[in-house]
């Protein structure tokens, strides 16, 4: 048992920033380890087969040697990620997955397999290109059977149910206690900052989930009994893709303004968790499957047939009602293709209901003067500062 | 870069009521201006080094030539990249309030959208008829279409920074060359000079490729009337030229009293002079 809230939220930054470290821990502890590259791989059939996933991040340190490998013009966070498996950081994954979700990651993946030596442990799961159609389901469900035969094998012996069920459970809890964590962040009197959040959520996606739950339920409990502190100054909503730099959200936090960070709506924050895998259905392959498809759609997969509609804005219609921020920082990945053509349809919806946006963009460094000023060029556009 | 310093000396600070500063540390220059009673009183415009020393720097050259002293300045906000490191500032204030602040200031309350060319960033700037900044988009991280990629170009070219532009204008024709990447377009650039095609034609070229870079980002952003064009490489007249053909409006004519450079930092001296008034107030 620890402490306070504090010593918890610092225990889980520790374990941010020693990725490695603590994966390498889980498996002198007897555990296989596999590394998953995008949240789209269902985590629950490699936990019921008894292996633990870990997410695999950037690094945030110069990696010109992965343009030999990748072209160019492939986002910064999947350079990052292939430069890892390049210089070997990982070596010690037992194996690694990905699904068929976003091209560039993809790239990242096949580095991997033809360049890091995982080409005999690794799995790709074909997941469909447009996910809001009637066959999607079917088609996932195919592939998780194909992945859960793969597993099988790999751990050299079957996948119950209740397997299956166990490992449903054990993740939807760590979903509803994420929910339940970030639900602080929609009062002014919140006992934890945005930026804390960021942490115990990205810690999230490469902790075992029985231990992280554990510790994440003491947390809400020291959080609830404890005091709230104002959340201060204008309430900032991200919305983008993958980030795992936190020192960006930490920035939010610490400009020359009073700011705060108030919601996350990207893969590496609430896409993450925001939504549960139906635990009442036979089919535990088809639960799994209609789970990921109601999640908050990855923009590379989010395009309704005809329609054209982006079932995400929906949820982060939803997400400024009830977190209500006064501005939106559009976050993205230098060279992604999805989120900024998202950001053509998005702003019109944000200027319609008054909220004022910016775009920021990631690389693999922090440009923390250039971001600062637009950051605070941003919060003097919402509070009127005129001469 | 020049750097200069210039008073006005039909005013008496002495007689005044109010006396402020703003200083811009940029990239590439470093400006102070001081404002008495809300006048224009002295400028001063020196090369960035390190930004507290280019701070005293800028604000010690203007008041060199004045028996005013730092300590008769009653307010002074600091503004651009190295706002932060000012050190003798009361506030700081982004560069985007600033630019919208001074360029109203300066062409009047029909202004609507300000695109700041500096030495190290561009940015496109809506604002309201008082000069409150609306929105603004900012160059992505490339240095095309700023004032780095011209100096560089400058020295490939073997000319000075402040000639290029009036070369390139004065050329009847123009080479294509890229407008993605200002490392590519000097590469280009190179192999057409070896090549034998008139100098001016290739620097044309690159006034040209870089303008349209430019006009992208204005482009996104969105240029509504009245639009004026602020920063070091408002004075290029190549750029300009090139820029105004592009996006197919013409910019409010430059003011001959006031260096484009400057406005950022006559917008923080007008914060200054506001945040004096409220402070008095209160």
């Amino acid at each position: 048992m620890m402490k306070n809230s504090n010593s918890i939220i610092e225990h889980f930054h520790h374990i941010t920033e020693n990725i490695h470290e603590y994966a390498k821990s889980l498996q002198s502890k007897g555990h296989l380890v596999a590394g998953y590259m995008c949240t789209h791989v269902p985590e629950e059939i490699l936990y019921a087969a008894g292996i633990i996933p870990v997410r695999i991040l950037s690094s945030h340190v110069s990696q010109a040697m992965t343009r030999s490998y990748m072209h160019e013009t492939y986002c910064s966070f999947s350079h990052d990620c292939a430069y890892q498996g390049l210089t070997h950081n990982y070596d010690f994954l037992d194996l690694i997955v990905t699904s068929s979700s976003c091209i560039h990651m993809g790239e990242a993946f096949n580095v991997w397999v033809r360049f890091a030596g995982f080409q005999g442990k690794s799995f790709l799961i074909p997941y469909p290109h447009i996910i809001h159609t009637k066959p999607a389901v079917a088609f996932m469900v195919e592939s998780f059977a194909e992945f859960k035969q793969f597993l099988e094998k790999f751990v050299n012996k079957s996948i119950t149910d209740e397997d299956m069920e166990r490992a449903i459970k054990t993740y939807n809890h760590t979903r509803r206690l994420l929910k339940q964590l970030w639900e602080f962040l929609r009062h002014e009197d919140s006992p934890i900052t945005g930026s804390e959040v960021a942490t115990v959520t990205l810690a999230s996606q490469f902790m075992e989930k029985q231990e992280y739950n554990q510790l994440l339920e003491e947390l809400i409990q020291k959080l609830e009994s404890g005091p709230g502190h104002r959340l201060p100054g204008v309430r900032l909503m991200v919305s983008g893709g993958a980030c795992d730099d936190l020192r960006i959200f930490d920035l939010i936090e610490h400009l020359d303004y009073s700011a705060s960070l108030i919601f996350i709506d990207s893969c590496t924050a609430a896409r993450y968790f925001w939504f549960e895998v139906p635990e009442d259905r036979a089919d535990k392959l088809q639960a799994i499957a209609e789970g990921y498809i109601n999640r908050i759609p990855c923009p590379a997969k989010d395009n309704v047939p005809g329609s054209g509609e982006k079932k995400r804005f929906r949820f982060i219609h939803q997400f400024i009602e009830g977190f209500k921020p006064d501005g939106v920082v559009l976050l993205y990945q230098r060279f992604c293709s999805p989120q900024p053509m998202d950001i053509v349809a998005l702003k019109p919806i944000l200027d319609r209901l008054g909220i004022p946006s910016i775009e920021l963009e990631l690389d693999t460094t922090l440009p923390r003067t250039q971001f600062q000023t637009q950051l605070e060029a941003f919060v003097e556009i919402i509070t009127g500062v005129a001469p | 870069m020049r750097e200069y310093v210039i008073i006005n000396l039909k005013i008496d600070w002495t007689k005044a009521k109010t006396v402020v500063a703003g200083v811009d540390i940029g990239a590439v220059s470093s400006k102070a201006i001081i404002l008495v009673d809300r006048q224009p009183y002295i400028f001063s415009q020196v090369r960035t080094r390190i930004p507290e020393e280019s701070a005293f720097r800028a604000i010690n050259a203007a008041l060199a030539k004045s028996d005013l002293k730092l300590e008769n300045i009653q307010y002074i906000v600091g503004t651009g990249c190295g706002r932060r490191r000012v050190p003798f500032a009361h506030k700081t204030i982004s560069e985007i309030a600033c630019g919208a602040a001074g360029a109203v200031h300066i062409w009047g309350p029909s202004v609507r959208t300000v695109l700041d060319v500096g030495g190290q960033s561009c940015k496109v700037i809506h604002c309201t008829e008082k000069g409150r900044a609306t929105a603004f988009l900012w160059n992505d991280k490339c240095a095309a279409g700023i004032g780095r990629s011209i100096e560089s170009f400058a020295d490939l070219v073997k000319k000075e920074v402040a000639e290029i532009g009036n070369i390139a204008l004065r050329s009847a024709k123009s080479q294509m060359l890229s407008d993605f990447c200002a490392v590519y377009a000097q590469s280009e650039a190179l192999d057409l000079i070896r090549s034998r095609v008139p100098l001016e034609e290739v620097i044309a070229g690159y006034h040209h490729a870089m303008a349209k870079r430019i006009s992208t980002l204005a482009a996104r952003a969105g240029v509504k009337k009245d639009f004026v064009i602020i920063g070091g490489l408002a004075k290029n007249p190549g750029i300009i030229g090139s820029l105004e053909s592009t996006l197919k409006i013409s910019r409010l004519a430059p003011k001959p009293e006031w260096d484009p450079a400057l406005v950022v930092a006559l917008g923080a001296a007008l914060f200054a002079d506001t945040f004096l008034h409220r402070n008095s107030c209160n």
